[in-house]
C-alpha cells in the first residue's frame, strides 16, 4: 500500500464558508490519501463536513486552502471548464436524492454524461443500454423518472455514474432515501463496482452498511478523527459496539461533551464511552435532519 | 455539440409549450407585421413600376415636346402627344441616336396615319411603325406566328397585330396569312400578340395595334409621327452618359432647342422611391422596436427559466457539463425560441397577405429577401437576448444549484 501512488491525495485541505463572525469551517486542514480500489465508508454526525469533503474530492467544489491531487496531478487550481472535464472523465456521482432529469427517459439520463463527452448518439445510447443492463433495469429504458420507484431511480443514477467508465464513484448517502430492501440492492451494486477494481467513496449514516467497505472514516467538526481499515463483510468492532450501544442506550448527552471527547481521543483502541457518545450524537442529528425534511 | 444543444433545447421547449408560445409571441407579432408591411409596400411598388411603362434599367425614352415633369406614371402619353402635337422628333433624330457612344440599339415608335381595312371591314386602331427589337424591349410576347426581323423583311409588307384587331377586323383568333390593307397596300399578317392586360407600352394598347416595319411604312407614303424613341445603353451603368449624349445630339439637330423630353428609369422612379424610402424607414423602425421588445421578452423568460432550472443545471454540471456547454445549451434554447417565433411570424404574414389580397385591391408581394432578413434578425435577437441568461446559468455554482428545490 505504501509504495503505491494514491489515486486521491489531499493535503491540509480546508473549506471555509462565510465571512467574519459568520465563518463556518466545514473542513479543517484535512489530509487524506486514497488508493485505487478502496471502498471507503465515511461516517460522522450531521454537519461534520462529509458532504463538503465529497464535493471537494468530486471536484464540484474547490478547497479554500490546501492541495488536491488526482492521479498525482494537482487539480485544485485547474480552470473550471478543465475541472468539469476531469470530473466527467474520472468521477461518477451518486446522490441521496437521485438527481435525474425529469423530462428525460432512463436511457437518456444515463446517456447524458456521454453527450457532454461528444460521443455520437448511437454509440451513446448503446453504452447507456449496457449500463442499465448492468444495474438490472434493461426493461425500464423508456420510463421517465416519475414512472420509476426510488430504488429503481437510484439504480438508474448508478448506471449514469458508471456509463463514463470512471475510476472513482462518489456516493453521498446513496441509500438515505430508500427502504431497506432497495438499499440492499443498491449496496450490492456498489459492492460489485468495487470488486471490478473501482474506487468507491460512500457517505452513510447507517453503521451496518460499513460492512461493504474496506476502510472507514469518521468525521467530526471538519476533521477526520478516525481512519480504520476493515475487512469487507465485517463490521469493525467499534461500529458493532456503537450499533449495540444505540440499541441499548437512549440517553441524550450534550453534543459539546461528545465532541470534546472525540477531540481528546488518544488512540483508535480507546474507550467504548467515547464511541457510544459519538454514535449518539450522530443519531441525534440524524433525527433532527429527518425532522427538517418532514417540514418540507 | 450544437446538434446536442438543439436536441436539448427542443426537449425543454416541448416540455413547456404554452410558455414557449408566449415567449415567441413578441417575435411572432414583430416578424409578421414587418413582413406584411414590406410585402404591401413591395406590391404597391411593383404595381406602380408596371404602370411606369416597364422601362428597363438600361433604357432612355425620348418623347416629343417638353414635359414639365417627368411623368412616366402618366397613362396619358398618347394624349400628351396629341395635345402638344409638336412633331418635334424626326427620323434623323432616331438615326443619330444610333451613332451615340455606348448605345446598343435605338427603336422608333411611329404612328402611321391611315386606316386598316380587310375586305369590307375597317379598323380604327393604332398603326405603328417600328423595328424588330420592339417586342423584346417591351417584354411583349407573340402568341401566334412571329414578329418581323430587321434583316430581309424590313421592306416586306407584313404586319403583327393585337388580339382585338384579329377578332374585330378578321373575326378570328389566328388570321395568319391573311392580308389587311393600309393606304391601298396589302400587308400580310404574320403574327398575333399575346393579350396585354394593362397599359404597359406607354399608353398604347397593344391589343388594338397593328405593327409594321418602319421601312415599309415609309414606302407607303403618308406621315409617320414619332411618338417616342427607345434608346438602349449597352448596360445600366452607362445610362446617364448615354442620356446626356443623346440630349446633346438632339439639341444640335433641333437648332439649340430642347423641345423634347428624355426619361430615364431613375428619374421616372424617383418620386416612387421617395415614397418608398419613407415606408422603408418606417418599417425599419417598426422592425427595430418589435425585435427589441421581442428580445426583451425572450430574455425575461430565459432568466426565469434559468432560475427555475437551477437544479437541472446543477445536475448537468455534476455529471460533466462544462460551463461553456451550459452556456451553449441556453443560448441555443433562446435562439431556437426566436427562430421558431420568426418562422410562425412569417407564416402569419402569409396568412395576413392572403386575407389582404382577397379583401382589398392591394397585391402584397413577399420577396425572399424580406423573409431572409426577418429570419436573420430573429436568430440575432435570440442569440443576443439569450447570452446574459445563459451566462448566468453557466456561472451557477453546482453545489448550491443541487441544493435548491427547483
Ligand atoms: N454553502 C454553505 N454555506 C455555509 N455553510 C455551509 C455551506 N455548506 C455547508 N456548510 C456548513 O459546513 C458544514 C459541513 O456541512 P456538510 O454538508 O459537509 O455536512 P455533512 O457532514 O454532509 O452533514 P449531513 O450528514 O447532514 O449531510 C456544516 O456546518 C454546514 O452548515
Ligand atoms: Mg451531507
Amino acid at each position: 500500500m505504501a509504495e503505491q501512488r494514491p489515486i486521491i491525495s489531499i493535503e491540509d485541505v480546508s473549506k471555509v464558508y462565510g465571512f467574519g463572525d459568520a465563518t463556518t469551517v466545514a473542513l479543517d486542514e484535512v489530509s487524506l490519501d486514497i488508493n485505487k480500489g478502496e471502498f471507503i465508508a465515511v461516517m460522522g454526525p450531521s454537519g461534520s463536513g462529509k458532504t463538503t469533503l465529497m464535493n471537494i474530492i468530486g471536484m464540484l467544489d474547490r478547497p479554500s486552502h490546501g492541495i488536491y491531487k488526482l492521479n498525482g496531478r494537482d487539480v485544485s487550481r485547474q480552470k473550471r471548464n478543465k475541472q468539469a472535464k476531469t470530473r466527467r472523465d474520472n468521477i461518477g456521482y451518486i446522490f441521496q436524492s437521485f438527481n435525474l432529469l425529469p423530462r428525460l427517459t432512463a436511457l437518456e439520463n444515463v446517456a447524458l454524461p456521454l453527450a457532454y463527452k461528444r460521443v455520437p448518439q448511437t454509440r451513446r445510447l448503446k453504452a447507456a443500454a449496457r449500463a442499465l443492463d448492468q444495474v438490472g433495469l434493461s426493461d425500464k429504458e423508456y420510463n421517465l423518472p416519475t414512472q420509476l420507484s426510488g430504488g429503481q431511480l437510484q439504480r438508474v443514477a448508478i448506471a449514469r455514474a458508471l456509463v463514463n467508465g470512471p475510476s472513482i464513484i462518489i456516493a453521498d448517502e446513496p441509500t438515505g432515501n430508500l427502504d431497506s430492501t432497495s438499499a440492499r440492492v443498491v449496496m450490492e451494486l456498489l459492492s460489485e463496482i468495487h470488486k471490478l477494481g473501482n474506487t468507491v467513496l460512500m457517505v452513510t449514516h447507517n453503521p451496518s452498511l460499513t460492512r461493504y467497505a474496506d476502510r472507514i472514516l469518521y468525521m467530526l467538526d471538519g476533521s477526520i478523527v478516525y481512519d480504520e481499515a476493515s475487512a469487507v463483510g465485517e463490521m469493525p468492532t467499534r461500529v458493532q459496539r456503537a450499533v449495540q450501544a444505540l440499541r441499548t442506550s437512549d440517553d441524550d448527552e450534550k453534543l459539546a461533551s461528545v465532541s470534546a471527547m472525540m477531540e481528546t481521543m488518544p488512540e483508535p483502541k480507546s474507550s467504548d464511552d467515547e464511541d457510544k457518545g459519538k454514535k449518539k450524537k450522530r443519531r441525534k442529528s440524524a433525527r433532527k435532519k429527518r425532522g427538517k425534511k418532514a417540514k418540507k | 455539440m450544437w446538434n446536442e444543444y438543439r436536441k436539448m433545447a427542443f426537449t425543454s421547449i416541448r416540455g413547456a409549450k404554452f410558455r414557449s408560445a408566449l415567449t415567441m409571441f413578441g417575435i411572432i407579432i414583430g416578424v409578421s407585421s414587418v413582413v406584411t408591411i414590406v410585402s404591401l409596400g413591395e406590391g404597391v411598388k411593383q404595381q406602380v413600376t408596371t404602370q411606369a411603362g416597364e422601362i428597363s434599367d438600361s433604357l432612355v425614352v425620348i418623347r416629343p415636346g417638353k414635359e414639365q415633369e417627368a411623368s412616366a406614371f402618366s397613362l396619358d402619353v398618347l394624349r400628351t402627344y396629341v395635345d402638344n402635337n409638336t412633331g418635334s422628333l424626326s427620323e434623323k433624330d432616331w438615326q443619330d441616336t444610333l451613332e451615340v457612344d455606348n448605345v446598343s440599339s435605338s427603336v422608333p415608335v411611329g404612328i402611321v396615319s391611315g386606316i386598316a381595312t380587310f375586305e369590307d371591314a375597317e379598323y380604327n386602331g393604332n398603326i405603328i411603325a417600328s423595328t424588330a427589337r420592339l417586342p423584346r424591349l417591351l417584354n411583349q410576347n407573340i402568341e401566334f406566328g412571329e414578329y418581323f426581323t430587321d434583316s430581309g423583311s424590313t421592306k416586306k409588307k407584313v404586319a403583327v397585330i393585337g388580339r382585338d384587331v384579329a377578332e374585330q377586323l378578321f373575326g378570328e383568333n389566328v388570321p395568319i396569312g391573311k392580308s389587311l390593307q393600309i393606304r391601298g397596300e396589302k400587308f400580310i399578317v404574320q403574327g398575333v400578340f399575346e393579350q396585354q392586360d394593362s397599359g404597359t407600352f406607354a399608353a398604347i394598347n397593344i391589343n388594338n395595334s397593328i405593327m409594321i416595319p418602319y421601312e415599309s411604312a415609309k414606302d407607303i407614303g403618308g406621315n409617320i409621327q414619332l411618338l417616342q424613341i427607345y434608346v438602349e445603353a449597352e448596360d445600366a451603368t452607362q445610362v446617364d452618359a448615354v442620356s446626356d449624349d443623346v440630349r446633346e445630339t438632339l439639341i444640335k439637330n433641333h437648332a439649340g432647342q430642347e423641345d423634347f423630353t428624355i426619361l430615364e428609369r431613375e428619374e421616372a422612379l424617383e418620386a416612387t422611391n421617395a415614397v418608398f424610402y419613407q415606408l422603408t424607414v418606417f418599417t425599419a423602425g417598426v422592425a427595430f422596436i418589435s425585435f427589441i421588445v421581442g428580445g426583451i421578452g425572450i430574455m425575461n423568460i430565459m432568466f426565469a427559466t434559468v432560475s427555475e432550472r437551477t437544479r437541472e443545471i446543477g445536475i448537468r454540471k455534476a455529471i460533466g457539463a462544462t460551463n461553456s456547454q451550459i452556456l451553449g445549451q441556453f443560448v441555443m434554447e433562446s435562439a431556437l425560441l426566436s427562430i421558431l417565433g420568426g418562422f410562425f411570424g412569417v407564416l402569419l404574414a402569409f396568412v395576413a397577405n392572403a386575407i389582404i389580397r382577397v379583401t382589398t385591391d392591394l397585391q402584397p408581394v413577399t420577396t425572399w429577401q424580406v423573409v431572409a432578413i426577418a429570419a436573420g434578425l430573429s436568430v440575432v435577437t435570440g442569440i443576443v437576448s439569450g447570452i446574459l441568461p445563459a451566462a448566468k446559468a453557466a456561472a451557477k455554482d453546482p453545489i448550491a444549484s443541487l441544493r435548491t428545490d427547483a
